[in-house]
């Protein structure tokens, strides 16, 4: 027996929606229960506390008053500031100039380390990240964030002679 | 010399014929799946192994395999056959869920009820192509996505085909990310998709510690039938969210569960041979148990557009999906899905209450389908 | 072996209660790069979500975009718990690089487990996801010669 016959034989119809039927309103019961047991709940609470002799204290929210930051004296900016950089630094840094010339204003990172690694300059990963960490390269603005550029107004020098 | 032909006749490489070696290709492709692809590993690997174990060609007489009474194999395989070792994964699932997705939105567990409609459509289905009614119910079941449950119950109405039911099952349950998605862009608009649900409310722990036993006495006096698996799995979640029983919460979570699983799989795949699995039958049981899948999402979506004619507040029909309740992979894609049309729509809490709803919507099936068939 | 105490000092999981942190211990592991090492490339499938610990780590986008990061807790590899579920960019170490690595199928068993660390969870990958938005989705410039 094949086809609907086969389903009626075997009473498939009232199977399938007794099945359906029961899942549903199995799960909308629960569905409506669980929906209400938050108010249950709450209920619940209310009629146990007018039952006791009750003082409620109102619970005082301090407002927090938050204290505008010390505001740090400002300072007064040089036109430059000056960075003390080892040998090994200004040499990398001027490799790094080198490569970034090539690239374009903004430069991208991944580009320069891909660059760097290939002509040989050895470290350039962590020179990179202490450039970045004494802001001699700093991302760039707006639409250009993710893209970075030499630092203007820093003036790089070396930490044992003192001269640019 | 007639001692050694008789040892060599009696060897698997003397009694080994081609069914047996592409039921070893199989499981090694279920090994290889598990392993490689990382699809359901915990349930792959050991199915897959058992399915080498099972399809050893075997002197029978001796006691060796799973249908012989006495063997190992069968004393594991008492677990599958007798339903034992369903509700106690069911105790894990329990114990390692938090019920509060759904709690904090009960209105998306009819979803999960929606999904179930996959269960009953192939049930009908399989009537129609001239299986028996208990192997139809047996294969409809898989649409409901739960492994234990479709295990649990073709171990009761229909043992002969627990091996190729919980295969598809679970086969298909790892394709969930395959199966679901076009049907999801068949049935929604991009308009639909990009809905946004509200932040669902903090459930306290009161409602998370009365919800296992109401939910267990309601499903249970409405569909006794489901008590085993039912049961255990709100008994789990009750362990886990009472605080007071963590050690045992904990047990069933990783101990147990974990235990049961690897004997579930060893002997689900080693009950897995030839003259069962290379047939018509399981042919019609993938194909079915396939349909089964995809009406099972459509079910959960169309609903979900369904409440959105008569509410205000909006589901986002995708999320009916996950009302699949293959736990936590189908309310994974509903995320995806959804972060593709808006990748700062994080539809992923909101998917799980349907996913969990729909594994008690399941167990209920499966509990209605055996008490009908009794 | 990783102890609540140390996950209770990163800014990451400072709203998270004792028992969440706990059993975030339970999944963490500590881990370790040196200098120039790629921790994740972009595209490549996303399972396990990173906190930095110590040092600094460059996220380098597809788009040419870049950032870097350092110290103080931040997350990356947030694409194991959301999708794409592949990795939306780059991960290179500038330095020597301690990490806490999580496992993204251990972060969902215990989202399974727990509805509010789940929220919480989430709502930290969203301010990540949005924090960042502008380098993983921001389209090449123009740039010029010099």
């Amino acid at each position: 027996m094949y086809g609907l016959e086969a389903i009626s034989a075997a009473n498939g119809w009232t199977i399938a929606i007794s099945g359906v039927s029961i899942v549903f309103i199995g799960l909308l019961v629960l569905a409506a229960v669980m929906a209400n047991m938050e108010r249950i709940l709450a209920s619940w609470d209310r009629r146990g506390e007018l039952l006791k002799a009750f003082k409620q204290k109102p619970q005082e929210k301090q407002a927090q008053v938050r204290e505008a930051p010390q505001g740090h004296p400002e300072s007064q900016t040089p036109d430059k500031i000056s960075l003390r950089l080892s040998q090994e630094q200004i040499e990398v840094a001027d490799h790094f100039r080198l490569i970034t010339k090539r690239l374009g204003k903004p430069f991208p990172l991944p580009q320069l380390l891909e660059k760097a690694t290939e002509h040989g300059i050895s470290n350039p990963h962590r020179h990179l990240d202490t450039f970045l960490k004494l802001n001699l390269i700093v991302e760039d603005k707006d639409d250009r964030r993710g893209f970075y550029k030499w630092a203007s107004d820093v003036q790089v020098t070396n930490s044992k002679v003192g001269k640019p | 010399m007639e001692h050694m032909l008789n040892f060599l006749g009696n060897t698997g490489f003397g009694m080994v014929d081609y069914r047996h070696l592409i039921m070893i290709a199989i499981g090694i492709v279920f090994i290889y799946l598990g392993i490689a692809k990382h699809y359901e590993p915990l349930l792959l690997v050991p199915i897959g192994f058992g399915i080498l174990m099972g399809n050893v060609p075997v002197f029978k007489g001796l006691g060796l395999g799973i249908y012989e009474p006495g063997s190992v194999l069968s004393y594991l395989y008492f677990g599958v056959r007798q339903g034992i070792y369903p509700p106690l994964i069911f105790l894990g699932i329990g114990a390692m869920t938090d019920f509060s997705y759904m709690l904090a939105q009960p209105r998306l567990m009819l979803l999960g009820a929606a999904a179930q409609l996959g269960i009953f459509i192939t049930f009908l289905a399989a009537l129609a192509i001239g299986f028996l009614p208990t192997e139809a119910a047996s294969i409809g079941i898989i649409g409901g996505a739960d492994g234990p449950t479709a295990i649990f119950l073709s171990a009761k109405l229909a043992p002969h085909l627990v091996g190729p039911i919980a295969i598809a099952a679970y086969s298909y349950m790892a394709l969930v990310p395959v199966i679901q998605p076009p049907i999801m862009y068949l049935l929604t608009t991009r308009k639909e998709r990009l809905i946004r649900m509200q932040d669902p409310r903090p459930v306290s722990r009161r409602e998370k510690i009365i919800f296992p036993i109401i939910g267990f006495l309601l499903c249970c006096f409405l569909a006794p039938a489901a008590l085993p698996l039912l049961g255990m799995l709100f008994f789990g979640n009750l362990l886990k969210e009472c605080l007071v029983a963590d050690r045992l919460a904990l047990t069933a979570r990783t101990a147990l569960i974990d235990i049961v699983t690897i004997l579930l799989g060893i002997t689900v795949g080693a009950s897995t041979q030839a003259d069962v699995f290379l047939t018509a039958k399981s042919v019609g049981i993938f194909l079915l148990g396939a349909a089964s899948f995809m009406v099972a999402t459509a079910g959960g979506i169309l609903f979900a557009k369904l409440i959105n004619v008569f509410t205000k507040n909006k589901i986002n029909p995708i999320l009916g999906a996950a009302g699949v309740s293959a736990v936590p992979d189908s309310a994974r894609v509903v995320q995806l899905i959804g972060n593709r049309e808006d990748p700062s729509n994080y539809l992923l809490m909101h998917a799980m209450a349907p996913n969990i709803a729909g594994v008690i919507g399941s167990a209920i099936a499966a509990g209605v389908l055996w008490s009908f068939m009794m | 072996m990783v102890s609540t105490r140390e996950l209770k000092e990163m800014e990451f999981f400072k709203d998270f209660h004792e028992s969440e942190l706990s059993d975030l211990a339970s999944i963490a592991s500590h881990t370790r790069w040196k200098e120039g090492e790629t921790i994740f490339h972009a595209g490549t499938p996303a399972g396990t979500l990173y906190l930095l610990r110590v040092g600094t780590i460059l996220l380098c986008f597809p788009n040419g975009r870049s950032m870097p990061l350092r110290d103080g807790g931040h997350a990356i590899g947030w694409s194991s718990l959301v999708s794409p579920f592949r990795y939306t960019a780059t991960a290179v170490c500038l330095s020597e690089v301690r990490l806490y690595e999580f496992s993204g199928r251990e972060l969902y068993r215990l989202i399974q487990m727990n509805a509010a660390f789940g929220q919480k969870l989430m709502q930290k990958i969203a301010q990540i996801m949005e924090q960042r938005n502008h380098y993983r989705q921001g389209t090449p410039v123009n740039i010029r010669q010099e």
